[in-house]
This record gives structure tokens, C-alpha cells and sequence, in this order.
């Protein structure tokens, strides 16, 4: 199942290559589409209540060096896989337009890497996965890209290679320490890595192994001071690019974290609780503070991922059920709103040809449908309760504030949400609210001629709408109805925990 | 067995909402309105249906055993303090314990040497204490439902549920029957906007979450849908989009409430935490002991946390800038702001919480800051000639009474004001609307003899404003009393400000109608300076726009004679007049306070007998008199643009005090800059140090170079030889390692 999920997209990025524009783009539709609804009945068929992995795929690869071919799913990266394909769906369906057919291409090889990536369990697999979901991205920011597309894409892909660096070296340093501690031959199985966790917690240099994981994942997260890749790629990305560099690339980040460096390491996770907790409440206020400066539309949803995934951090950090609860939680629905939130910035932008704030006004009037869907992407944006961010946010923090040793980051992080509140008002007041200065229904005097570009706004395609739909339905969906995700989140939130906590009592009675 | 239809309750206006939304085309305006208002009036059958079962199977109370019971505190209390005297030794307990309700509890642990007197008097308490309740509780009753919602295993989670008591059934009652009739109110009134549907969905789902909040059963819940209403609060009053002064309005609200927010959720994540659950029921089946030592110190800060909460949506002092600048709002989404919805939730919070108030000791604070915006508010009003604005402060005026109240444990009482102010107040905004409507100015100096041209309104209005000056036996008069009554027995301080609030309350009232409805029609005194702040910028309304808005708010006749409003608006104002008068009677005298017997909180309710009341009712009736006749006197016969203020006075009031302009312009300024440093520190240092790292790696820069020459096909070739590089790199490496 995973293997078709990751194959189906590779075979059809190569038919998209080789065919015409026109069938390259409906490959991608009909590829992604597939996807989307295999990885929604494997979701659906997933078993939640024991939180195992499941559609577990192992062959050897490279036994020598004890690499293999070990796919599987559970509660914490089915969600993710299924949001893969959605977006990857959301994301063709936005750029339509686009005439090159390396473009869709490019989208169906980062759907099958990323999903490689949520389903590998053996560490060079996932390395290499990893990799692959870097060049595509590189590309689409390079080629499709706004102005400065070149800067910003090679500061991309240089950020990623240094954390790629560290974490490939980590790697390599776990697995042969392991090998050699345990004696048994190399292997980088998780499983197998899993097994010997009382081995890995006294390993020589365990603590810089783990930053070595944990550098490659808050740069990816991003989480300060490694974000200022961030708002350089999600400014000049075309539309579909945001969405999938806001909607699943910055999961990889968090997902990773969950998965090696408390999966693996939950002692040095314990040990650096408060420095993650510190960075995370900066994420926090800064990403916020930051967002509100920014003149540029696209930019300022860029900081606020920033903002976003800090509740993220603090929510994993804080090492207790309802924080990585709501991390999780706060992961899939920044994946849906803020996804939301780049296509319609995209959209506007692409109507009126700037994306800076103060340049427009009145888009509501204008254009009702996409100033509807646009408030409320901001307002869910905002922690709107009734949207999924809220559940996640909140989870996240009264996870953090459950543990004694992060409460006070927590109810800091508190702060980051009134200023949230605040960049996000502004933005809808100037650009959404007023009265448009080209409507057919204005006065005179207030249609100046600078506006004139505004002129000839069209309305939301059906198509644009069918793109926002799932989104928009997801987001009100999972803000109302937890129970949809919550349990697959809960049985392997619980087993990592169990595993984590029987690791550090052992450390504790030694 | 309405319960099991208690869902429906918020869900049919929720749903009106959505079938608006979606098929607001097909349905036209008057289809949507209809709608909408056939919603909400479902929901308030099955309210009233809740709220019957909840009647019959609350516990009953005797009213004469409670009597009995209130005289016999009051006789042990003065033992008390008379062998307090005698013995000094005894006198050192606290002094915040001196609570006619928790006295004889106290009297009977802490003082073993009381007299046989005393412990004589304290049996027969508890005997009349046993035989006060007439029935008990019968057929589950408090009603709860169950769902689940995100469960963790191993821990509360947050279960979805109904809750409904005593407290939830007279809230949604109240909550459906007034926003009904706003509902049907706007039907008429805004018939001429040109976003007509959208109106009605907005209100439809703000009406939606006030009544989940009321009915949910764990805290997490009540802030959901807090929020929600929040946000549909800040979609309405933002209702004319267009607008600068609006937009402005909807943002202030929208953040200062959120202000409050901040403090709701740290107040749940902490209370969490100390507490294990959210659950309402739980929380208030824990006795008072074993929340002291559950909760120990915590409770003071959960409980001031949830107050800020509540000071924030109720627009208490110093949270309470919003809701005179929300006046933006068409004038329906004011009467639903300040009658049923919103600021009916920061009392209603204060009361769902009551436990912890009363265990972590923040009631005196509740009391002090209610008191305290009550006078404020009342001495800001008189200098509004704004009509709208003037019952915006009256709004906080009796809202800080109502928290003065719950302060004084005067739950019962505060709940009962809350309840004939909802309709009192509702009455006053449609009134003032069909004033509004029929003038075409909301400026009462401009107002031109309205009594001549609007009958009912007239009447309705009159009505309204009696009962919101406490005049004896309207509705206003009989809840407020009870407030009054209880600071008088409790904290004479607090007493003198009730009185002085009611005075200024009088006053104001009487004012406003006077000039309204018969003094013929002037050049405003104060003209723009009252229908903004000079000196914020965020509120300065040029000429031209207070023009516009005029257009606006009544779209088809400015400037024709004044006119009486149609059937369809004097409906409602006729049906809340007759509410407002008959609801004050469930918690007269006249009822045996049938209301303060239901809803109650603690063991016992605490009612005084008729006998001990009659003075505080001269009371009442005389400071009505005092406040009303100095207003008549000032304006009846004058000249009203002379009967005035000092200027100086005057501009103070008109300007709050300052406390927009000084105290929130700076702190907000301060953090508002913040982003300018953080912006820059991110550009220009943590991006050049990046930068920086970056440029050293001359290896890679020059790669990047020629790569941005490249064509496709190179970046397709670069991405295949890097692949097979980084195989091969591993190939190698496992090699060596590998054996």
C-alpha cells in the first residue's frame, strides 16, 4: 500500500515528463487524486486503538550494510501522508494555469518523496527521501519562482543541506555506535534501534547526535534562529510551492523531531527541555511580532508559520500526552489553514499583481467569495476557535503548561496569541475591508486613478473553488469535530510515551 | 425530556446560519430573515419547554422556612459579634469570614466556647436548614448529555456535553425569548441594507454560540464558543465593512476582549492542571472543603484569571473601551451585545465558576471593580448626546452592579438583574432604534418632540427607562433593590455607591428622555465632539463621514419628518416592554422570590423576608425620585443647550477621563513597536549571520552561480548526479563499516 502510494506519483511525474502540458496536467489531478483517496482508506482502515504501526513493508536492500526497505504507518504519520496527497491535489488544482509540464512533474516527485519520508522507518531510507524532497522543491522556488527566486532558493537548499549534513552524520554515528556497543551487525532498522534504546541513552556523544537530529529538524520546523530561510522561499515560491512548503515540508521538521529525537532519545529530550522550551516561546513572540512588521501579505503569513509552529515545539517538548497531542494537531491544521491561506494570498496576488499590503483595499467588496474564504483562512489563522488551529494551539499549550518544567513557557507562549490577533486584524482590515476603489457601486471621488489596476477583478473560477474546498471544509471540520483525528493521535502518542518513560526510569534506577 | 432536544437549541440557529450562507440567493432577503427568525423562535420553544421540565424537577425551597432562616442568621450573627466583644481573644478570625451565609457554619467549627445560647440558636438553623427544602431534585435533574470529543487515553480529555441547571435554563430562556424578538425587530429595521441576508446569518450564529456557551458542559467549551461569539461580535459590529470608524470599532473589540481571552485560557490551563478536569459538574459537586485543598492557592489565581475573562467580555473597568465604540454596530447587534449575548457571558462565566471565586477570595475584588465601573460608567453618561452611547454606559453601569452583586454573594440577586436588565435593555436599544429610525439622527439634541410622532415607541421607551432607573415596580426596580440590599448587608461602602449609582442613573435616564421625546429640535450642543473622540485619531470622523453614516444607518429618508415605526419593529418593542414589567415580578416579593429560590448557589438560598425589605425599597424609591427630579428640574422647563456643564467638566466626561487617549495609547504603542525592532533584528542579524556562514562556503557559491545560468536540463542532470553522488557516498561508507 505504502509502496503504491509512493510509486503511483513516480510513474506518473515520468508520464507527466514525457507528455504534453495539457495530459501532464491532468496526470497530476488523477495521480494525486488516487493517492489522496487510497491514503484516506488506509487512514480510515488504520487501527487506532493500540497506536502500532501497520502496512508495514520490509525487504532487505543493502543487508551488508544493514539498510533495508522498511515502510510502515501509524497513528502520528498517517495523518501527514493523507495531508501529502490532499495538498499535493490542492496545490495542482491552484496553479492550473502553469504551462510547463515539468512543473506538475516536480509536484508528483515531492509528493512521493515527502510521503517517503512520513513512512520510512529505516534511517537511511529516510535520509534519502529526505534528499529527494529537497530538489523539487528547489526547483519550483528557482524556476516558477516571484523576483528574487534565486537568492532565496539557494538559501533553501544550502539551510536544508547543512541540517541534511548534520543528520546524516548522526545517523551514522547512531547506528555504528549501537552496532558497536551491542555487537550485533550494523543496522539501520528503527525498529532494531528501538529495541536497544537503554544502549543509545549511554552512547559516547549521544547529546551531540541528538542536536546533529535536531538542528536538520528545527531547520526545517522552522524554529528561531534557524528560520530566516523561511520567509525568503515563501515569499518567492509560486502559489502551489507555499502550499507545500507551509503544508507538509515544515511537518518533516516536527514530525522528525517526534519520531528520532523523542522516539529515540528521550533522555537528551528531557535534558534540553528548557532550551527547546526557550526557543520554541521565541518561535512563539518573535515569529508574531515579526509577522506584524512585514509590508509584504505573503511574507507576513510566512512569519506567522514561524509563530505556528513554535506551539509545535513547546507542545513536543513539554514530553506529555496532551502537548504531543496538540503539536500533532497544531502540525495538521497549520497544514490546512495555512495552506488555505497561501492559496488565496496567491490568488490575490495573481489579480492584482502586488502582494503588498498597503497597495490594496476592499477586496471583500470586490471579489466576495475570495475575500470570504480569505478571512476566514486569517481568522483560523488567528486560533479561531470553530477552526482546527484553535484545538491544536490549545492543546499544545496546556500540554506544555501540564509539565511543571515548561509551564512558565507556556503561559509566556500566551502572549504570541493576542499578538497573532492583532498582525492578523490588520491584514484583513487593509486589505479585505473598505470599499474597493474600483466597485461598480462607489462614489465618485474616491475612485482615484492609481486604483485603476484594480479594475476588472474577477471572482473565484469554480475551479480555484474546488481547490479551496477541501481545505476549507478540513479546517472547520477537524475545528468542530476532534474526534476525527484525535484517536489516531492518542494510541501512538501513548506508546511513545510509555517507551520514553520506561527508558528514562531505567536511567533513573540505575 | 427536552433535554434530549437541547441539542437543537444552539444547533437550529447555527443551522440557519449555514442554509443562509449557502443559499442566500435563492432565499432573498425577506426568505433569510424569516428564516433566521424562525430559527431562533424554535429554539426558544424548546428553551421553554428545558426550561418548564427544569422547573418541575428543581428542588423546591419554602419561602417562609428561608425567612425564618434569614432572621435567625441575623440574630446569631449579632450573638456572635456581641461575644466577639466580650471575648477578645476570639475576635482574631478573619475578617472576610463575616458572610451572614457561612457564619453559623463558622460559628459551629471555630468558636467551641460559645455559649449554650448561641449553640441553641445554631440547632434550630440547621433544623429549619433540613426542613427549607420542600421537594428535592427529581428525574436527573441537573440534565447532562454526553459525547465524546477528544479524548486522551488516561486522562479527562475534553468531553462534549450538555449541562443544563437552574442557571442554564433561565439563561437560555432568556437568551432565545430576547434574541427573537431582535430578531423580528430587524426584520424591519434593517429591511433597507444592502447586506440584509448576511445580517441575519451573523446574528443567527452569534445568538447560536451564546446558547452552546451556556449549555456546554466542560469549561473548554464555554471558551470555544466564548470565542466564536467573540469573533461573530466582531463580524457585526464591523457590520458596515466600509466604514473607517467601524472597522476601527470591530478591531478594538475584537483585541480587547481577547485581552480577556488570554486570561480564560491560562485560567483553564492552570485550573487543569491543579484540577484534573474541566467539567462543570464536577467542579461544582466538589464541596467547599475539598476544593480548598484541591485547588489551595491556585484558586486565587484561576479565579482572578476567570474574572479578567469576564472583565473583558462584560467591558469592565479597565477592559471596558470597547463597547461604547461597538455602538458602530447596526443598532440590533447593540441591543444583542448588551442585552442577551455577549455581555451577559462575563456574568454568566463569573457564576458558572462561582466555587472557585468564592474559595480562592476574589469575590471582594469582583465586588470592589463592579462597584467601582458602575459609578464610573453612570458618571460618563450624562455628557453623551449620542442616544446609543448613553446606553452603552448605562450597559456598564448595571453591569458593574450585577458583579457588585455576585461579589457581595449576592448570586441570586445579580442573576435576577441580569435577567429583567436583558429585557429592560433589549427594550432600550429597539427603542432607541425605532427613535434612531423615525428621527434619522442618533444625536437627542436633533431629535425633534419625538413623543408627538411615536406613540408606543414613546410608551415602550418610557417603560424601558423606568425600569432601568429602579422605578417602584418595574423590573428594574425590584433586582436592583436586591443588589442594593445585599451591599447594604455586606459592605456599606459598596452601599453608598449602589445608591449613588442609582441616583446617576435616574438622572441620566430622565435626561436622555426628556431631550429625546420632548424638546423640539436644536443644533446639538456638543455636534461632532459627540459622536467622536478628538484627539484619537482611530475614531476621527470627518464631516463628510458622520454624513455618510447617517445614509447608512437609515438608507431611505434623512431630513423627512420624524415618523412612527412600522408594525413589524413595534411588536417586539410592545412584546419586551410587557417582559420587562412581568419579569420583575418572579423575584419580587409579590412571587415569594420565587426566582432567587431557584436559582441559587451554596446549600441553602438566601432570601430576606418581606418585613426586613420596606426600608430599602423607600430607599430605592427615594434616590429614583432624587436623580429623576434633578433632571427634570434642569431640563424640563430650560433651555437645554444652556443647561449645561462646565465646559471643562463636560470635556473630560466626553473624553472617558482620559484613560483611552493616556493610558492605553502608550503600552500599546510600546508593544506595538516591538515588531519594528524584531523585524530589524531579524533582517539585519540573524539573517546576515546566516548570510554570513553561508558566503564562507565558497564552494557552494560558486556552484550556485553557474547553476543560475543553467537551463533545465542541466538542473535535471545536476539532480541525477547528485543523487548517484550520495549512493555512491553511502555505498563507500558501508563498505567500510559494514564488516
Amino acid at each position: 500500500m505504502i509502496t503504491a502510494l509512493i510509486l503511483i506519483p513516480v510513474l506518473a511525474a515520468i508520464l507527466a515528463a514525457v507528455s504534453s502540458t495539457a495530459i501532464a496536467k491532468r496526470v497530476a489531478v488523477a495521480a494525486s487524486l488516487i493517492t489522496t483517496i487510497v491514503s484516506a482508506i488506509m487512514y480510515f482502515s488504520y487501527n487506532t486503538s493500540g497506536g502500532q504501526l501497520a502496512f508495514v513493508e520490509k525487504v532487505p536492500w543493502i543487508p551488508q550494510a544493514g539498510i533495508g526497505y522498511f515502510v510502515g504507518l501509524d497513528g502520528l504519520s498517517l495523518p501527514f501522508v493523507f495531508l501529502t496527497a490532499l495538498l499535493t491535489l490542492v496545490s495542482v488544482l491552484a496553479s492550473w494555469d502553469e504551462e510547463k509540464k515539468s512543473f506538475y512533474a516536480l509536484f508528483l516527485v515531492m509528493q512521493a518523496g515527502v510521503t517517503g519520508v512520513f513512512a520510512s522507518l529505516d534511517l537511511i531510507l529516510y535520509f534519502l527521501f529526505w534528499e529527494v524532497v529537497l530538489i523539487p522543491m528547489f526547483f519550483i522556488i528557482l524556476v516558477w519562482g516571484y523576483e528574487n527566486r534565486r537568492y532565496a532558493g539557494i538559501k533553501f537548499v544550502i539551510y536544508s543541506l547543512t541540517g541534511s549534513v548534520l543528520m546524516l552524520i548522526s545517523m551514522l554515528a547512531l547506528a555504528f555506535g549501537v552496532a558497536s556497543a551491542t555487537g550485533k551487525p550494523l543496522s539501520f532498522d528503527y525498529e532494531v534501534l528501538l529495541a536497544n534504546l537503554e544502549t543509545i541513552k549511554s552512547l559516547p556523544g549521544i547529546a551531540l547526535i541528538f542536536w546533529g537530529f535536531m538542528i536538520a529538524f528545527l531547520i526545517k520546523l522552522p524554529a528561531f534562529p534557524v528560520h530566516t530561510w523561511l520567509p525568503h522561499a515563501h515569499t518567492e515560491a509560486p502559489t502551489g510551492g507555499s502550499i507545500m512548503l507551509a503544508g507538509v515540508l515544515l511537518k518533516m521538521g516536527g514530525y522528525g523531531i517526534l519520531r528520532f529525537n523523542l522516539g529515540l532519545m528521550p533522555e537528551q529530550m528531557q535534558q534540553f527541555q528548557t532550551i527547546l522550551a526557550i526557543l520554541a516561546t521565541i518561535g512563539v513572540i518573535y515569529g508574531a511580532y515579526c509577522a506584524m512588521a512585514q509590508k509584504d501579505l505573503k511574507r507576513m503569513v510566512a512569519y506567522s508559520s514561524v509563530n505556528h509552529m513554535g506551539y509545535v515545539l513547546l507542545g513536543i517538548v513539554s514530553m506529555t500526552a496532551m502537548g504531543i497531542h496538540g503539536a500533532v494537531y497544531q502540525m495538521v491544521a497549520h497544514g490546512i489553514i495555512t495552506g488555505l491561506m497561501f492559496m488565496m494570498v496567491g490568488f490575490l496576488s495573481h489579480r492584482t499583481h502586488t502582494r503588498e499590503i498597503a497597495k490594496m483595499t476592499g477586496m471583500y467588496n470586490a471579489m466576495p467569495v475570495l475575500g470570504a474564504i480569505m478571512w476566514m483562512a486569517f481568522l483560523g489563522g488567528l486560533g479561531l476557535p470553530g477552526m482546527a488551529g484553535f484545538i491544536g494551539e490549545y492543546t499544545a499549550l496546556s500540554g506544555a503548561i501540564q509539565n511543571p518544567a515548561t509551564a512558565i513557557y507556556g503561559y509566556i507562549s500566551l502572549i504570541g496569541i493576542i499578538v497573532t490577533a492583532g498582525f492578523i486584524l490588520y491584514a484583513v482590515q487593509r486589505v479585505l475591508l473598505g470599499r474597493n476603489p474600483a466597485a461598480a457601486d462607489d462614489h465618485g471621488e474616491h475612485g482615484h486613478s492609481s486604483h485603476t489596476e484594480h479594475k476588472g477583478h474577477h471572482d473565484l473560477s469554480a475551479l480555484e473553488i474546488a481547490a479551496a474546498a477541501p481545505l476549507v471544509i478540513l479546517g472547520v471540520v477537524l475545528g468542530l469535530y476532534p474526534a476525527l483525528l484525535t484517536p489516531w493521535i492518542d494510541g501512538s502518542t501513548q506508546l511513545l510515551l510509555e517507551t520514553a518513560k520506561r527508558v528514562m526510569a531505567l536511567g533513573g534506577g540505575q | 425530556m427536552f433535554i434530549d432536544y437541547a441539542l437543537l437549541i444552539p444547533l437550529l440557529p447555527a443551522f440557519g446560519w449555514l442554509l443562509i450562507s449557502l443559499f442566500s440567493k435563492s432565499l432573498g432577503g425577506k426568505g433569510s430573515a424569516w428564516l433566521a427568525t424562525t430559527m431562533i423562535g424554535l429554539s426558544a420553544v424548546i428553551a421553554i419547554g428545558l426550561f418548564a421540565d427544569s422547573f418541575s424537577s428543581a428542588p423546591v425551597w419554602k419561602a417562609d422556612t428561608l425567612g425564618k432562616i434569614y432572621k435567625l442568621e441575623k440574630e446569631i450573627h449579632k450573638l456572635e459579634e456581641k461575644e466577639k466583644a466580650a471575648k477578645p481573644e476570639t475576635a482574631t478570625i478573619e475578617p472576610g469570614s463575616e458572610l451572614p451565609k457561612t457564619e453559623g457554619e463558622h460559628g459551629a467549627e471555630g468558636e467551641h466556647t460559645a455559649s449554650p445560647e448561641l449553640l441553641a440558636l445554631e440547632e434550630k438553623l440547621e433544623e429549619y436548614k433540613t426542613e427549607a427544602l420542600e421537594s428535592r431534585a427529581v428525574g436527573g435533574f441537573p440534565f447532562t448529555r454526553d459525547w465524546t470529543w477528544l479524548a486522551i487515553k488516561g486522562k479527562a480529555g475534553l468531553p462534549f456535553g450538555l449541562y443544563v441547571d437552574q442557571l442554564a435554563a433561565i439563561m437560555l430562556l432568556m437568551v432565545t425569548i430576547v434574541c427573537f424578538l431582535i430578531h423580528l425587530f430587524s426584520i424591519g429595521y434593517m429591511a433597507h441594507e444592502e447586506r440584509y441576508p448576511t445580517f441575519f446569518s451573523y446574528i443567527n450564529l452569534f445568538a447560536a454560540a451564546m446558547l452552546a456557551m451556556v449549555l456546554a458542559k466542560n469549561l473548554f467549551h464555554v471558551l470555544l464558543f466564548w470565542e466564536i461569539m467573540g469573533l461573530m461580535s466582531y463580524l457585526l459590529i464591523g457590520f458596515f465593512y466600509k466604514k473607517k470608524s467601524a472597522q476601527q470599532a470591530q478591531k478594538k473589540a475584537f483585541l480587547t476582549v481577547r485581552i480577556g481571552d488570554l486570561a480564560f485560557m491560562a485560567g483553564l490551563f492552570w485550573l487543569y492542571s491543579v484540577f484534573g478536569t474541566l467539567d462543570i459538574p464536577t467542579l461544582l459537586a466538589t464541596s467547599h472543603s475539598d476544593l480548598e485543598t484541591k485547588l489551595g492557592g491556585a484558586a486565587f489565581g484561576i479565579g482572578l484569571l476567570l474574572f479578567i475573562a469576564a472583565v473583558g467580555k462584560s467591558a469592565q473597568f479597565p477592559l471596558h473601551v470597547w463597547l461604547p465604540d461597538a455602538m458602530e454596530g447596526p443598532t440590533p447587534v447593540s441591543a444583542m451585545i448588551h442585552a442577551a449575548t455577549m455581555v451577559a457571558a462575563g456574568v454568566y462565566l463569573v457564576a458558572r465558576v462561582y466555587p472557585i471565586m468564592d474559595v480562592g477570595g476574589v469575590l471582594p475584588i469582583i465586588a470592589w471593580l463592579g462597584g467601582f465601573t458602575a459609578l464610573f460608567a453612570a458618571s460618563l453618561a450624562p455628557a453623551q448626546a449620542d442616544a446609543k452611547k448613553i446606553m452603552a454606559f448605562s450597559t456598564l453601569s448595571q453591569l458593574g452592579l450585577m458583579f457588585m452583586g455576585l461579589g457581595l454573594f449576592g448570586y441570586a440577586a445579580a442573576l435576577f438583574h441580569l435577567l429583567t436588565h436583558a429585557f429592560f435593555k433589549a427594550l432600550l436599544f429597539l427603542g432607541s432604534g425605532s427613535m434612531i429610525h423615525g428621527a434619522g439622527t442618533q444625536d437627542i439634541f436633533e431629535m425633534d418632540n419625538l413623543s408627538k410622532y411615536q406613540k408606543y415607541t414613546w410608551a415602550t421607551v418610557l417603560i424601558g427607562s423606568l425600569s432601568l432607573m429602579g422605578f417602584p415596580l418595574t423590573a428594574g426596580f425590584w433586582s436592583k433593590d436586591e443588589i442594593l440590599h445585599v451591599a447594604q448587608g455586606e459592605n456599606p461602602a459598596l452601599y453608598i455607591v449602589g445608591c449613588a449609582v442609582a441616583i446617576l442613573t435616574a438622572f441620566y435616564t430622565t435626561r436622555m428622555f426628556i431631550i429625546a421625546f420632548h424638546k423640539p429640535k436644536q443644533v446639538s450642543p456638543w455636534g461632532l465632539a459627540a459622536w467622536n473622540n478628538e484627539g484619537e485619531p482611530s475614531l476621527n470622523m470627518t464631516q463628510a463621514e458622520v454624513e455618510e453614516q447617517k445614509k447608512h444607518e437609515h438608507g431611505h429618508d434623512i431630513g423627512d419628518h420624524p415618523h412612527e415605526s412600522g408594525s413589524e419593529m413595534l411588536i417586539p418593542l410592545v412584546s419586551l416592554a410587557t417582559l420587562a414589567t412581568v419579569m420583575g415580578f418572579v423575584g419580587s416579593p409579590f412571587a415569594n422570590f420565587w426566582l432567587q429560590r431557584f436559582v441559587y448557589h451554596g446549600d441553602v438560598p438566601h432570601i430576606a423576608p418581606l418585613e426586613s425589605l420596606w426600608a430599602g425599597f423607600a430607599i430605592s424609591a427615594i434616590l429614583v425620585v432624587i436623580g429623576a427630579g434633578a433632571s427634570y428640574a434642569l431640563y424640563w422647563n430650560s433651555d437645554v443647550t444652556k443647561a449645561r456643564a462646565p465646559e471643562w467638566l463636560t470635556r473630560v466626561l466626553q473624553r472617558r477621563y482620559y484613560i483611552d487617549d493616556h493610558f492605553y495609547a502608550g503600552p500599546a504603542k510600546i508593544s506595538n513597536d516591538i515588531q519594528w525592532l524584531f523585524a530589524w533584528f531579524d533582517k539585519n542579524v540573524v539573517d546576515k549571520i546566516v548570510d554570513f556562514v553561508g558566503g564562507l562556503v565558497v564552494v557552494l557559491g560558486d556552484a550556485s552561480r553557474r547553476i543560475q545560468t543553467g537551463a533545465l536540463g542541466w538542473y535535471a542532470g545536476l539532480t541525477v548526479i547528485g543523487g548517484l553522488a550520495l549512493i555512491l557516498a553511502f555505498a563507500v561508507a558501508f563498505a567500510g563499516g559494514g564488516k
